[in-house]
């Protein structure tokens, strides 16, 4: 036997990285906290020559769970599951006295035993096992429930159930004595352990994280939906949220009935066996080899190399497991040269530290994701390729798993009737189980291979968004937003594997069609998915719009409405001559008071809704547009753009013919010229210009003062520079003339201005030259309008 | 297209893969570069997409033998493309392509040396030319083409892929260049600016270590981005290094780079010969030209406006050059102002230097030009601002009042003040 020979030295070379590993296996260990005691007065006696034990363990496991049959948790059973827990724990303890006999023998166990609660001064400590500690609150999900569901089907054989799991307890122990040996910085794992820790059963921690890490918009709805849907089947939350998976009733647990002395036939067969299945290919064999040296070996460690029931024992899954351990074992930081080049056997030397540090950065939750999909991925060597291209990066490897898990946090969340776990889970250990039943059926061939290729994408796509599809529509709503997080969620983590995913979106299913039947409604950005009971239906956003145009309220009041109006017309996604109306209206009204922002958020809907074809006053907002990029934004690309897009037809137009001439004159500064057409403006260009003015004017007054000599009366001045009859007219009473107000102006500039021998003012034009500037807007306010400070508001509208 | 046996397809893919491992075995850049050009449509490459579209199961040739399916993650992406091309399905073709490319790109990475530097090129000019036409193709069954915004996207990670400080670091401009065209094509050249910061800034880059070739194109590119900010001197400067740098041989490359470097020059004062303009077919800038010298206002006019000759106006819009044309209108006023100065000076020398606003509303009048007083005023006022002309306007007595000492100074290279 090969394995036997060579186990020796492996824990030096080959297992540094057993806490990962085991993290991502099966195993029990989730009572970690066992390990102080441990530490103390066995540390000696198991070196690390044990160590490849708890490694092997968990290919006897996998096939074990799912190559029997599966036996679900039924509802109901899940207060049992609590109490296997609890027994689990507090069985270990007294597994350390027995371990000096190590075996199968029940060990009587006191079962009331409370759990040892987790001793915080045992910190330092702690923060050497932490891969491992945080593997065994993955594993306690894998674990639990099948051993509990022994409880179940088999009431005759607790104890030895208790018997199995006091040896996991072993096992975590001595896989943490091997964790010194590669874990130099266990520092972050340790913080996540201790993250699980305070809560005992691990579960509920979890739980918390996964629901933390959710990037699903939460609407409150939901989550009181979920928490309802939990209620149903668990009565206190926390219950609710350990519950176990789907329990794969392991069967692996029987009583020995011979104990051979040196090798026992029955695991020469095995050998035979697993070594038959890869007859003709020499690198399963060899990494066959590889694997069967781990068991045997671990298998003597444990004592139970006599006790297994060898004949029984289900072939390993090769690539399954060689996936695992690339998966862990190779550094992230540094992959394979190329993937061209002859691949490297698997690198067990390569640094634990960037595993385990793997493992602190994303907890047990990702391994287990990862490994239920790299379980999924192929059943042959092949899958060596699988892994080594998923670890491309670092930070891609990093970012793969998390993603992935993902859709699985998203479909256990949105799952919420579903009695014994999360569908992720569930999902996972079916694909988990599919594969592995496929393994043990198949040989590699190609053919099969390709099948449980395609059986993959079968279960890793199209299963786990139907599992989301399927719910019962418990809720009318809220099964809507469940669905759209889902479905967002889809679109994001697939993307790029499954681009179908993100194209089966149908958006149209996921649009909110509105109730609310109240025209008046407050604007209120939205910060979760909208509630159709707040959202207006079309007919009522007609009238709410034609309120908000007969209403006489000042312009905050009209801007918050349809704003209100917007959003309602966007969620609904509503586009057609409404929302032109809507938008038009807005960007007038914003046009009027000079709020830019808003206006310009109105003129790009509004271009993207002519382009669609909707119609509406094309030719007045291409005005506004053209005018908008020559007097604010100044874009020189842009402007060429709107004016090389402009059809004859357009320059035909009265107001595009303005603003095409406005651009001229501005480009050109010819302040004559924009003057005249500041006066002759159609629609509201002049509205838009007026905020251009102040600039030109001052323009105009630093070309003059430098041209001209030695005089310019300011009569004249403020004829070209159209104060004369800009605002004289409305003032009523208090007329100011055009002369004063340009007068006002050009001291506020710092023009210096004299009298000349007729009386008349005249600017000081080479005195002025130096002292002009551009004085800071004495009403300036942050929004760039004191038409909208809060305090006038509050007084227009108290 | 004849017949095709399968014997003979099978033949040619699998003399594909053999070229396609030994260009990688022998590090044959330039072979390997041909085996990607897509879109040559070399005679062997239409060949090997009949054979794909004939024997359907190439991925179990490129899987069957171990030479061939280490590279079937580029491969087999690639033949799904080239057949997809050849079936005139461009957006798949280009989809596929994509994926080749990116398995391409992971192993580039991996290689130390440039020799494969070659075959990016080619990969990275595909990449833009297939989704250019797969967004055409996707523009005409009405989908929004957003294909090169995707190549845009990938080809940034190349050019990160390049930017390093290996002897790949060369590639780099080249990558620049094709996202200048990508950019420049969806109107979103303010994306360049990234990319510029890095290679102009970055001291992995020495500028002189690049390919003349990407030299050009770059400069040319960047040239045209200081057109747009009016940045004439700077436009100047880029756009005259591609035009002396550029082979001689490439006229179209040479009008291209005129395209722009004539309305800078314009602009900063400088005439192009007649010779020049028709050599390289730039004959929309005679009437400029023209109007310059002549201090023509209306020929300059009838030029930039939209009438009958509507092409050559939207080709100025297109390029960006309207905007720089249209300043040269100033220019004309100088040049008709001075006009009127000489021709007073050799009437009555003593009173040359006094111009009366009335005689240029009458000169503009003749060409057909109404404007009012104080329109002329204003103009006037700018030139002198502007200092385009040397003097005073006196406003009492409506004259213009030119310096005596060289009353319209030339530009000479120096823009117009703003």
């Amino acid at each position: 036997m090969l394995g036997l020979h060579t186990a020796g030295g492996y824990p030096s070379s080959g297992y540094n990285n057993q806490p990962t590993a085991s993290n991502s296996g099966s195993y029990a260990n989730y009572t970690s906290y066992q390990y102080p005691n441990y530490t103390s007065d066995t540390s000696s006696a198991y070196g690390s020559g044990s160590a490849p034990t708890t490694f092997q363990q968990q290919y006897k496991q996998w096939p074990e769970y799912y190559s029997q049959t599966e036996v679900t948790c039924a509802p109901g059973t899940e207060h049992l599951s609590a109490a296997g827990n609890s027994n689990h724990g507090s069985s270990l303890p007294s597994v350390s006295g027995g371990y000096p006999t190590p075996t199968n023998q029940p060990q009587p166990q006191p079962l009331p035993l409370p759990p040892p609660p987790p001793p915080p001064s045992l910190n330092p400590t702690w923060s050497q096992p932490g891969g491992a500690a945080s593997g065994a609150h993955d594993n306690y999900w894998n674990q639990t429930a099948p051993s509990f569901q022994t409880h179940l089907a088999a009431p005759t054989q607790p104890l030895y159930q208790n018997s199995l799991d006091s040896k996991t307890s072993y096992e975590n122990f001595q896989e943490l004595k091997t964790a010194p040996q590669g874990q130099n910085s266990q520092y972050p794992v340790y913080q996540v352990s201790q993250n699980y820790q305070p809560t005992s059963p691990t579960v509920p921690s979890f739980d918390a994280r996964r629901v933390s890490k959710l990037q699903i918009p939460t609407n409150p709805r939901i989550a009181s939906n979920a928490a309802l849907g939990i209620a149903k089947t668990e009565k206190d939350g926390s219950a609710a949220n350990s519950l176990p998976r789907p329990a794969y009733v392991s069967v692996a647990v029987q009583k020995p009935k011979d104990k051979p002395t040196m090798y026992p036939k029955s695991l020469c067969g095995y050998v035979e066996r697993a070594f038959g299945r890869y007859k003709d290919d020499d690198k399963k064999r060899e990494a066959c080899e590889a694997f069967m040296k781990e068991i045997i070996t671990e298998a003597i460690a444990e004592g139970t190399l006599y006790t297994r029931d060898w004949d029984s024992m289900p072939l390993f899954t090769l690539p399954d497991s060689h996936s695992v351990n690339t998966n862990y074992k190779k550094s992230p930081i540094r992959r394979s040269k190329s993937r061209w080049e002859p691949l490297p056997e698997v690198k067990m030397l390569d640094k634990p530290v960037s595993a385990s540090n793997e493992t602190g950065k994303f907890g047990s939750w990702d391994k287990r994701t990862f490994n239920g999909y790299s379980a999924t991925k192929d059943n042959s060597l092949s899958s060596f390729r699988f892994s080594a291209s998923q670890q491309k990066t670092p930070s891609k490897s990093a970012q793969r798993p998390m993603k992935r898990q993902r859709i699985v946090n998203g479909a256990g969340l949105t799952n919420n009737d579903d009695d014994a776990s999360s569908d992720g889970d569930k999902d996972q250990s079916l694909t988990a189980y599919y594969s592995g039943a496929m393994a043990l059926a198949d040989n590699p061939e190609e053919k099969k291979r390709r099948e449980s290729r395609s059986k993959r994408f079968e279960r890793g796509q199209g299963h786990r968004p139907d599992i989301n599809y399927f719910k019962p529509k418990n809720a009318g709503p809220a099964n809507l937003y469940t669905k759209r997080a889902s479905a967002l969620m889809l679109s994001k983590s697939f993307d790029d594997s499954a681009n179908q995913a993100v194209e089966d979106i149908d958006w149209d299913a996921l649009t909110v069609k509105g109730t609310c039947q109240e025209i008046e409604k407050r604007f209120l950005r939205l910060t979760s998915a909208p509630d159709p009971s707040t959202v207006r239906p079309e007919d009522v956003l007609e009238k709410a719009l034609l309120m908000v145009q007969n209403s006489q309220k000042n312009y905050l009041y009209k801007c918050d409405q349809l704003k209100s109006i917007r959003q309602d017309l966007t969620v609904q996604r509503i586009r057609n001559q409404l929302t032109v109306k809507v938008y038009e209206t807005h960007a007038r009204l914003a046009m009027e008071v000079g709020d830019l922002a808003e206006f310009n958020q109105c003129q790009s809907q509004l271009q993207i809704l002519y382009s669609e074809g909707i119609e509406g006053c094309l030719m007045e907002f291409a005005a506004y547009n053209l005018l908008c990029v020559i007097l604010h934004s100044n874009n020189k690309r842009d402007l060429l753009t709107s004016m090389s897009r402009l059809t004859q037809e357009a320059k035909e137009d009265g107001a595009v013919k303005h603003a095409l001439a406005v651009r001229a004159a501005v480009t050109s500064g010819n302040y004559v010229a924009f003057f005249k057409l500041y006066k002759s403006a159609p629609n509201l260009n002049t509205c838009l210009m007026d905020l251009y003015v102040k600039k030109m004017r001052y323009q105009a007054a630093v070309c003059m003062s430098k041209s001209y000599r030695p005089t310019v009366p300011i009569s004249y001045i403020s004829q070209i520079l159209g104060f004369s009859n800009a605002t004289a007219e409305g003032n009523g009473e208090k007329v100011l003339t055009g002369l004063d107000e340009c007068l006002e102006w050009l001291k506020a500039h710092g023009a210096s201005l004299i009298t000349d021998n007729t009386g008349e003012m005249q600017l000081d034009a080479k005195a002025s030259s130096s002292t002009l500037f551009m004085p800071e807007p004495e009403d300036a306010v942050a929004h760039g309008d004191s038409s909208l400070a809060v305090n006038d508001f509050l007084a227009r509208t108290s | 297209m004849a017949y095709l046996s399968m014997g003979e397809s099978h033949r040619r893919i699998t003399d594909y893969l053999n070229r396609f491992a030994d260009a990688i075995n022998y590090q044959d850049g330039d072979s390997l570069a041909r085996l990607f050009s897509v879109s040559s449509d070399s005679p062997s490459l239409l060949s090997l997409a009949d054979a794909l579209n004939v024997f359907q199961d190439a991925n179990r040739l490129i899987k069957q033998s171990e030479k061939f399916s280490q590279f079937g993650e580029v491969v087999a992406p690639f033949f799904r493309s080239l057949q997809c091309y050849r079936l005139g399905n461009l957006v798949d073709a280009y989809g596929a392509f994509e994926k080749a490319s990116n398995a391409f790109i992971q192993e580039f990475r991996n290689w130390e040396s440039g020799w494969a530097l070659e075959a990016l090129y080619v990969i990275a000019y595909e990449i833009r030319v297939l989704a250019e036409r797969a967004d055409r193709e996707l523009a005409s069954n009405g989908k929004s083409p957003e294909k090169l915004k995707g190549a845009g996207s990938f080809l940034m990670k190349v050019f990160g892929v390049l930017a390093g400080k290996g002897p790949k670091r060369v590639g780099a401009l080249y990558v620049t260049c094709q996202l200048f065209k990508i950019y420049f094509k969806l109107g979103t050249v303010n994306l360049c600016r990234s990319v510029i910061r890095s290679i102009e800034t970055a001291r992995i880059f020495d500028f002189e270590e690049f390919p003349i070739r990407d030299k050009v194109t770059y400069m040319y590119y960047t040239g045209r981005l200081e057109v747009l900010n009016e940045n004439f001197p700077a436009a100047d400067q880029k756009l005259s290094y591609a035009l002396t740098h550029c082979c001689l041989s490439k006229e179209a490359n040479i009008r291209m780079i005129l395209k722009y470097l004539i309305p800078v020059k314009l602009s900063i004062g400088i005439l192009p010969k007649k010779q020049l303009l028709e050599n390289y077919d730039l004959v929309e800038y005679n009437n400029i030209v023209e109007a310059l010298k002549r201090g023509d206002l209306r020929l300059l006019r009838s030029a930039l406006q939209e009438n009958e000759d509507q092409y050559v106006v939207i080709l100025f819009l297109r390029s960006g050059v309207y905007l720089v044309l249209e300043k040269l209108e100033l220019q004309v006023y100088q040049r008709l102002l001075k006009k009127i100065y000489i021709i007073q000076k050799q009437k009555d020398p003593s009173k040359a230097h006094q111009v009366k606003l009335e005689v240029i509303v009458k000169a503009l009048k003749w060409l057909e030009i109404e404007m009012d007083l104080d329109e002329v005023e204003c103009i006037v006022a700018i030139l002198i601002y502007k200092n385009l002309m040397k003097g005073y306007f006196a406003h009492k007595s409506k004259v213009v009042v030119l310096s005596k000492q060289d009353p319209f100074p030339k530009l000479n290279g120096k823009p117009v003040a703003s």
